[in-house]
């Protein structure tokens, strides 16, 4: 580009030096047609290199992938499981139901997605059926999950 | 009587034990939002983000908050307010220090326009018509260098601003994504990540690639073409800035076109997904200070937060970053416009008639900055305004 715009910048000063110098008649007519003509040339003669080579529409296309710190959402689903399986174990100790421990099963996506809680309760063979599913109720009012498996 | 006398003075006793309680709760949870939000600071990379704050000058960084993770940690506190009579003043600098410099350029144009026009009155005297013609020339060239020089200069300013701003988004736009993809904007993330690369890389290209030269070649042609009235490039000159300005108009145009629609789709999805989540759980997420609930989600309070504040000063540093340059250009414009104003009654129109050209063509530079930055914090509050789930 640079040197496109002093090549225009030489051939017009070249021209209108030519112009002041030159004495009026024929002659002088002909060297301005004929500088005129130059300048055409030389304003045009980028275009074409600009059309063939493709790097400029390369440029255009052009896109920075953009990567999320996997590392800091790592660290966030874990701290998001770990508040959650609290929040189960302290809604089921409201209800009056101890557990051993609650474990949580997030989906493998980007976004923290909860599928299924592991309930250990401690009296596992006491419960009823009913209670079982009133814990199964009361663990997915506390997390969003798909599946609640409860053992002892 | 009695009985709902002691009833009564019962339930009083008993909400005054209870609103300490409530308070303390609110106190506590408050603690925790503050505590998790220090720690998920500190385990987000923001290095790429404070490398560019460190580049700035000292009024500028002042004018932000000092550095990164104290300007978003005084937004989240409420204590930002200094930052807007900072900002101002730092604008005006800015303005001011441009002035000045215009103020050398704009007297020595009038000086050899004012040269000029003595010594083409003396021409009837005793100087043959081409030495005027040649003296002419040769003021013609001196305007010309003084104005270019400080127009090159301008220009490459805003040359650097561009690619700082391309720098600025590619250290900004993985933060401002993994942040969102944090707070549940899943399908936000996955719509609004491709426009944030095909900004940083297609249409920062596109201005820097194509926009500025075209200008520099337009300013350049719009020069020699007034060096003569037997050389005439003014439509060529024409042609060269309004492609500039036509290239500039599309490229910002789809892009905020297709960043609208995809960023109100990406939007609606996430919403839809994090209100299923959301009723199921039952919880709300507080504002600092504000109410509070049962089964509060503190981790994902903290990312909403952090993302909207880290949006934010993105943004502030992006208008910073476009301000001196934009400033700058305008001023020189002004300045341009001025002196040829001044000179046209007594010297020759090609003296004026290149400044104004000049003048006129600064504008696209300017529309070529305005319009990166606005694109860049358009694209982060896009973010920023994504999957806040219960903040208002």
């Amino acid at each position: 580009m640079s040197a496109w715009l002093l090549s225009v910048v030489g051939i017009v000063s070249a021209g209108v030096l030519l112009d002041i110098l030159l004495p009026d008649g024929d002659m002088a007519k002909y060297a301005k047609g004929v500088f005129a003509l130059i300048v055409v040339l030389v304003l045009v003669s980028p275009i074409a290199s600009v059309v063939s080579d493709g790097s400029l529409a390369d440029a255009l296309q052009g896109a920075t992938q953009i990567e999320t710190d996997g590392a800091f959402l790592d660290s966030l689903d874990r701290d998001r499981e770990q508040a959650d399986e609290e929040k189960v174990q302290a809604a089921l100790q409201r209800a009056g139901y101890e557990t051993e421990s609650v474990n949580i099963f997030a989906a493998a996506t980007q976004s923290y997605s909860p599928q299924r809680v592991n309930v250990k309760m401690q009296n596992f063979g006491e419960l009823t059926d009913e209670q079982k599913s009133e814990i199964e109720n009361i663990v997915k009012s506390a997390v969003a999950c798909e599946e609640v498996r409860i053992y002892g | 009587m009695r009985a709902f006398a002691l009833v009564a003075l019962l339930s009083v006793l008993i909400a005054l034990t209870a609103a300490p309680q409530y308070a303390l709760a609110e106190e506590s949870v408050q603690d925790a939002l503050t505590d998790e939000i220090a720690d998920k600071l500190d385990e987000l990379d923001t290095s790429g983000l404070q490398e560019w704050f460190d580049s700035l000058d000292d009024d500028a960084k002042a004018a932000l908050g000092g550095d990164f993770e104290s300007a978003v940690n005084a937004l989240l506190s409420g204590e930002y307010g200094g930052g807007a009579d900072q900002f101002f003043a730092l604008m005006l600098d800015y303005a001011v220090g441009s002035v000045t410099d215009m103020l050398a350029v704009c007297v020595t144009v009038f000086g050899i326009a004012m040269l000029f026009s003595i010594v083409s009155g003396m021409s009837s005297s005793f100087l043959k018509k081409q030495t005027v013609q040649l003296i002419g020339f040769v003021c013609y060239g001196a305007i010309a260098a003084v104005v270019l020089a400080r127009v090159v200069a301008v220009v490459e300013d805003g040359a650097k601003t561009a690619s700082s701003l391309t720098t600025l988004m590619n250290a900004s736009f993985p933060v401002v994504l993994t942040l969102l993809t944090a707070a549940g904007g899943a399908a936000s993330a996955a719509t609004i990540g491709p426009m944030m690369g095909f900004l940083s890389g297609g249409v920062a290209a596109a201005v820097t690639e194509i926009v500025l030269p075209l200008f520099a070649a337009a300013t350049a042609i719009g020069v020699v073409g007034n060096l003569s009235s037997s050389v005439r490039l003014d439509k060529f000159r024409s042609f060269l800035s309004s492609a500039a300005k036509t290239v500039l108009a599309a490229v910002f145009g789809l892009f905020v076109t297709l960043l609208t629609i995809k960023g109100i789709a990406g939007s609606i999805a996430d919403s839809v997904s994090l209100k299923a989540a959301k009723f199921a759980v039952q919880s709300y997420i507080p504002l600092l200070g504000g109410y509070l609930s049962d089964g509060l989600d503190i981790v994902l309070a903290s990312v909403v937060l952090i993302k909207n504040s880290a949006g934010a000063v993105v943004a502030l540093m992006a208008a910073a970053a476009v301000a001196s340059p934009v400033i700058r250009i305008v001023v020189t414009s002004l300045g341009l416009k001025l002196v040829a104003g001044l000179i046209e009654p007594f010297s020759d129109k090609r003296f004026s008639d290149m400044l104004g050209g000049i003048a006129k063509n600064l504008s696209v530079a300017a529309e070529a900055l305005i319009a990166l930055g606005v694109a860049f914090v358009i694209t982060v509050m896009c973010a920023v305004v994504s999957c806040n789930a219960g903040v208002i």
